[in-house]
């Protein structure tokens, strides 16, 4: 069985974690170090990784799982958001101000029920998937998305005025 | 019966609106991120390694005189250390026998200097090419702080030293 080369996994995967990583962490460039920590680890053992059933989920497991890396980082873009006057206007994926809005208001969700919306959302994956990509009980990831996904509506409003186009 | 259905027509309103957000960030991350240069980083300063990298080994407390030599930054440290030490006992020693003028401990100052500047030498040798350009990476690095570079320039050069900076470490590991 032919294993993908990692230069090809990476150009495909990379820019997409990057989006997932700062979906959940406002900063462009914290997205980026954390994406490029994970890659680097797959790399240094690619013969292990790229011969596993799925390395697409592996990678964002460990993006989503780095010795706690992403839980600090998360935290402390949250404070610095909080705290923050100026707004780095570079340090971002462009988007609409709807869906920034979106996203802004999954920033302010707990760490673990913004990963279970951002990975059912973003990266498209079933309750089964997000549970074995995240180390969690199915169980779990569907109250965390129930959870999660009240909070949103909370906070986003959900008349049709406010859909997005 | 109303208020289930404006309760599903509020549900269905806010997964439009997600996965439209999540669309939105994905085709955005496609087409923003430079993928390319990240990956060049990657492959400049890493080599893969099929074992274990990442599983540091766990210092041993029965041997603290082993872990203080276990790289060669440590063990160079150690040694320009110890010159400086002995740097400043031969500086006391002739500052004493210039003061009495007694010949006697210059003999042994003497002998002693170059045997420890051979060891220095072979210390430096033995830095692998990594650590070189760490280094240079980190003054890169510090000029750009120095000149106060504080956007996306100095986050890039300083990735490209953590990226550099681990495989120094991982080449200098026993």
């Amino acid at each position: 069985m032919g294993q993908e080369p990692f230069d090809e996994f990476y150009l495909r995967e990379y820019p997409r974690v990057v989006g997932l990583l700062q979906g959940l962490l406002r900063s462009r460039l914290v997205a980026e170090e954390l994406a490029q920590e994970t890659f680097l680890v797959a790399y240094r053992d690619w013969a292990r990784v790229g011969g596993l059933d799925n390395p697409r989920a592996w990678v964002r497991k460990v993006a989503l799982n780095q010795r706690g890396s992403f839980l600090r980082a998360y935290l402390r873009q949250q404070t610095r958001e909080r705290n923050s006057v100026v707004q780095y206007a570079d340090d971002t994926i462009k988007l609409s101000d709807d869906h920034a809005e979106v996203w802004e208001a999954i920033r302010t969700l707990p760490p673990s029920q913004a990963q279970v919306i951002a990975l059912h959302y973003y990266e498209d994956y079933s309750i089964a998937q997000i549970a074995v990509a995240l180390g969690r009980a199915p169980g779990t990831i569907k109250a965390q998305l129930h959870q999660g996904r009240r909070k949103l509506a909370r906070l986003l409003g959900t008349g049709p005025d406010r859909r997005s186009t | 019966m109303n208020f289930y259905d404006d309760l599903r027509a509020a549900e269905t309103a806010l997964d439009h609106r997600l996965y439209a957000a999540g669309n939105a960030l994905r085709e955005g991350s496609a087409t923003q991120v430079d993928a390319t240069s990240a990956l060049r980083v990657i492959l400049l300063h890493t080599d893969p390694v099929p074992e274990e990298p990442e599983q540091q080994p766990a210092p041993s407390p029965s041997s603290p005189a082993t872990s203080l030599l276990r790289t060669p930054q440590r063990r160079l440290a150690l040694v320009v250390n110890l010159l400086l030490v002995l740097a400043l006992g031969v500086g006391f020693l002739i500052g004493v026998q210039r003061g009495q003028g007694a010949p006697a401990p210059t003999v042994q100052a003497s002998t002693a200097v170059p045997s420890s500047t051979v060891i220095v030498t072979r210390t430096v040798t033995s830095v692998p090419q990594q650590c070189v350009e760490t280094a240079e990476l980190a003054d890169e690095v510090i000029a750009k702080l120095n000149r106060n570079v504080r956007d996306k320039r100095l986050f890039l050069a300083l990735r490209d030293y953590t990226i550099a900076s681990q495989a120094c470490r991982r080449q200098a590991s026993p």
